[in-house]
């Protein structure tokens, strides 16, 4: 019998079928809804959007506010998460504090984004409030779930360390860190998304010099919509990026003790 | 090893009433009883980590005291020996007290890819480093899912020690390895009086 030499290829080629079918059918299925509009100004059609990203990309322009608004995100999510982290374990470590800082906390984070942008536009300049809103954003969901985390710990476990006289250094090596840092992960990840939508919200509403969002502002004032959707894809596809990279570290990060 | 007139309750549920133990400072005691008579309970009071309503408990000359729980309660995803320098002075010897229950290969693997008669030898590994000479030793059914041989050579390693072990255990093998017996019943927990001291 002939050994299979096949599988490479049809490795190849399922995840081919598993990335390419979604976007095939998805891009269809614009193109078929924007000749159906048949009007540029309410939907242009990716072949549109696609031309104009492609001249974007040879300006100066895109790569200065791209680089910009990524600047932007990334700092405020690195507060954010450092913010988000310390309040957790304050919050775990002390019911004064616990009872204070939490209700804020929640506040913080049943509020309107775009309140916070308004409020904030009126203290800080341009180029600081969308990172000032990230970290906003990012502060309560990292929280959430490094406070969800570090109260996993089983009593047994925690007995067991009470008996064995572990101090405060150990607990937090070999107990708290290993249950935290998987909640840790989780809301890091899923404050990715979020931080990109709200730091660009951000820029759209207070128009930085350089910015994805001032671009998306200024492409709606003049109804240049197939810009409006150029940069939008890119905002998405920065944000799918770096929450792809920062998965990929994360794992490489989480390895054997 | 004293305790005297103690009395402890789970709500309603009366555990203790009044009930006095000596131990011998040396060797090893094994406690038997059925399940639920309250051994458990009695280990924990004897480990301090609950309090008796009325009367005492005495430990003269014991530095502290080290206990193997009913359950393993290891550190998930830490190796055998990260089991056992968790609960030691930083730099201490670690290989010598997995040899001592035969798993000093096994010194790098993470518990998770134990057996559970393995895991339960790190546990008993770990209350043995933690014990060290001045120290009562409690033992929560130390051998439950360890083989016949790795008992008697566990057990062996307990006796060369210089220090009171007091083990709970239902299994004849585990009981005939002990220097003594006391016979428990309850709850309220109540001993053979012929064993108390």
């Amino acid at each position: 019998m002939k050994p299979s030499t096949g599988r490479p290829t049809d490795k190849g080629k399922n995840i081919a079928l598993k990335l390419l079918a979604p976007a095939v059918f998805w891009l269809g299925l614009w193109q078929l809804a924007a000749m159906a509009v048949g009007q540029s100004l309410l939907l242009p059609s990716p072949l549109e959007v696609g031309a104009r990203l492609w001249a974007l990309l040879g300006t100066g322009l895109f790569w200065l506010s791209a680089l910009a608004t990524l600047f932007r995100i990334v700092a405020g999510t690195v507060i954010g998460v450092a913010a988000g982290a310390a309040l957790a374990v304050l919050t775990h470590v002390s019911r004064a504090a616990d009872a204070l800082l939490s209700p804020a906390v929640r506040v913080l984070r049943a509020a309107p984004v775009v309140s916070f942008i308004v409020l904030i536009i009126l203290w800080a300049g341009s180029d600081t409030v969308p990172v000032i809103i990230c970290a906003m954003i990012v502060a309560p969901v990292v929280w959430e779930n490094l406070r969800t985390g570090l109260a996993s710990p089983s009593p047994e476990l925690l007995e067991m360390a009470a008996a064995y006289r572990m101090g405060a250094l150990r607990r937090a090596r070999y107990i708290y860190l290993p249950a935290a840092l998987p909640y840790l992960r989780s809301g890091v990840l899923s404050s990715i998304g979020l931080a990109w939508k709200s730091g660009v919200a951000a820029e759209v509403l207070c128009t930085p010099k350089r910015a994805l969002g001032s671009q998306i502002y200024w492409s709606k004032l003049y109804l240049e919509i197939p810009s409006l959707f150029a940069w939008t894809a890119v905002v998405a596809a920065l944000s799918l990026a770096v929450e792809s990279l920062v998965r990929r570290a994360l794992e490489k990060g989480g390895g054997g003790k | 090893m004293r305790l005297e007139n103690a009395s402890f309750s789970y709500g309603d549920k009366v555990i203790l009433d009044g009930f006095s133990l000596s131990l011998p400072d040396e060797g090893v005691t094994a406690l038997s009883g059925p399940s639920g008579c309250g051994k458990t309970t009695l280990l924990r009071l004897l480990a301090g980590l609950l309090t008796p309503e009325s009367g005492s408990v005495d430990a003269p000359g014991l530095a502290r005291t080290a206990i193997l729980f009913q359950e393993d309660r290891l550190l998930p995803a830490f190796s055998a020996a990260a089991q056992l320098k968790a609960v030691l002075p930083r730099g201490a010897e670690v290989v010598d007290y997995l040899d001592a229950v035969g798993l000093a290969s096994e010194a790098d693997s993470p518990v998770e890819a134990l057996s559970g008669g393995m895991k339960r030898r790190v546990a008993l590994a770990r209350a043995l480093a933690y014990a060290g000479d001045k120290s009562l030793l409690l033992l929560d059914e130390p051998f439950t899912g360890v083989d016949a041989g790795n008992a008697r050579r566990i057990m062996a390693r307990l006796r060369a020690l210089d220090i009171p072990v007091l083990l709970s255990a239902h299994d004849a093998e585990s009981l005939s390895l002990a220097d003594r017996v006391i016979h428990l019943s309850g709850p309220p927990l109540s001993a053979n009086s012929d064993n108390i001291g």
